[in-house]
């Protein structure tokens, strides 16, 4: 029983080699390929949603940037109190208002940058109306995709 | 390189970077554990197993001249993440072996397994905040996304195929397994791995899309050769109980060809038994089932589409790794399209 499993097992593999492409093998491909194609789409859909409206309103969203924002927001203030943490053995009594004032001035100084960015989208709406830009570009008829697989492409060859 | 030497490639690298990956999974174990908890967690990554994943993050990015010690976070997620999948899968689908013992919800019951399952996710996050430290935040926020666009993927394939169960799904197409064996297997089999080696590498500037084809690919050659072996295999290489995926009724590119082959009345017999239970399927109904899928040439189309689609992985990671200067691990990169088809366990 053992051998004859272990027999099974090699011809699951090794009684065909991967130099024979069988019948229908690009067929196969094309299957997989074109499935890999659809769930790319649709996960680029939720990427370039943003990138369209702006192209197509000629406008930016507070809302949207404000998500990555906030983000960075934390994290940018945690930077700044893991400084302090790696500072507090060094201090001493007469360096102490010195450095408590300096961090204090970090996170007021990240802040001001970060409020500074919240005013982008504006100003990019602003340009975007000044420029009058006209419809986006559309791609030329029958321009083809730049990358296809490399089996398919080697087939048609 | 001659063929025996790109033969060797591929074991000799699985087993390397193998030790390497659970070295270091095991190394930073919390030591305080409550009962059944961390103290579980190396049951599965200590069995003999392939170490597919982690290899792969580590090879891709070796071979577009990055450094091990900066993806090896990343490698040891992706086998915590992998070991999860397992526990919770197997608890799904009520397996009894895995690796060549018996799984956790068999020893040690569902509820002690859906928690280890748990903490091996929470272990792995905490690799991917590591990355912060050093990849810093940037490159670690993008493995970040990264990862949870696998994870997506993943849940939503696992979703695919308990749906496809407990509906008593008998009309799907080849195509319908393909997206479920891109969603729950080459995603995080390939697809990241390759993806996140690749950043590590080249902190973003190799373009990462090249990847998406030659690991999707590979993983689906790896997912059918492994459907292969549960038909066929050796229960002392493969592991796992042998035509166990036709006692758990898993919707295989073999079964869906043996229902596409069938006349009305054929389908129907099979329809009736996989809409039973597990625990009320025979063996004697295995053995039949089991016959059917040689008689009808299920099993030859099957290993038929794992060759052409090990050979497209082949074309596509040539094209993807052209330029790319002459390696061990880029040879074992090519050589694992190979490699996924020819294996045994």
């Amino acid at each position: 029983m053992a051998n004859s499993a272990r027999k099974n097992a090699r011809t699951a593999g090794s009684s065909r080699k991967i130099q024979e492409l069988g019948p229908g093998g690009a067929e196969v491909v094309r299957k997989a390929t074109d499935v890999l194609e659809s769930e790319l789409a649709t996960g680029l859909a939720a990427a370039q949603k943003a990138q369209r409206r702006f192209r197509e309103e000629k406008k930016v969203d507070l809302a949207d940037l404000q998500d990555a924002l906030s983000r960075f927001r934390e994290d940018g203030h945690q930077v700044v109190d893991l400084a302090r943490g790696l500072t507090d053995e060094l201090r001493s009594d007469s360096t102490n208002e010195l450095a408590q004032r300096l961090f204090k001035d970090a996170h007021d100084a990240l802040d001001l940058a970060l409020g500074l960015v919240e005013m982008a989208p504006d100003l990019i709406n602003r340009v975007a109306q000044m420029a009058g830009v006209d419809k986006p570009q559309e791609k030329p008829p029958g321009q083809a995709s730049p990358k296809e697989p490399a089996a398919r492409a080697r087939k048609r060859s | 390189m001659s063929a025996a030497a790109a033969a060797g490639v591929v074991p000799r690298l699985l087993e390397r970077y193998r030790d390497l990956t659970l070295e270091a999974l095991l190394r930073d174990l919390p030591t305080r554990s409550p009962s059944y908890l961390y103290e579980l967690v190396p049951a599965y990554p200590s069995r003999p197993g392939k170490g597919l994943r982690a290899a792969l993050c580590l090879a891709t990015c070796k071979a577009l001249g990055g450094r091990l010690d900066r993806a090896l976070n990343s490698a040891v997620a992706v086998e915590l993440f992998h070991n999860a999948f397992l526990i919770h899968d197997d608890v799904q689908d009520e397996s009894e072996s895995r690796r060549g013992g018996q799984t956790l919800q068999a020893e040690h019951g569902v509820g002690v397994a859906v928690n280890v399952g748990n903490a091996m996710n929470l272990l792995a996050l905490g690799r991917l905040r590591a990355n912060r430290e050093i990849l810093g935040p940037t490159l670690a926020w993008r493995i970040f996304a990264e990862s949870e666009e696998m994870m997506r993927h993943s849940l939503e394939g696992q979703a695919i195929e308990i749906a496809w169960i407990r509906d008593n799904a008998c009309d799907l197409a080849d195509d319908d397994y393909y997206r479920m064996c891109l969603k729950k297997t080459s995603w995080y089999t390939c697809i990241y791995p390759c993806r996140v080696g690749a950043l590590v590498a080249t902190d973003g500037r190799f373009d990462l899309d090249r990847l998406y084809r030659f690991g999707w690919y590979l993983g689906a050659a790896f997912q059918i050769q492994d459907d292969l072996l549960n038909l066929v295999g050796d229960y002392g290489r493969y592991g796992k109980e042998i035509a166990g995926d036709l006692l758990e009724g898993k919707r295989t590119l073999m079964l869906i060809h043996l229902l596409r082959t069938l006349d009305g009345d054929g389908r129907e017999r099979i329809r009736l038994y996989l809409g039973k239970r597990r625990r009320e399927r025979t063996d004697e109904e295995v053995r039949w089932l089991r016959g059917l899928l040689d008689d009808h040439g299920s099993l030859d189309f099957a290993r038929g589409a794992a060759i052409d689609l090990a050979k497209a992985a082949l074309a596509e990671g040539e094209a993807a790794l052209k330029g790319v200067p002459v390696s061990e691990d880029k040879d074992f990169l090519l050589e694992a399209a190979r490699y996924v088809i020819e294996r045994d366990r």
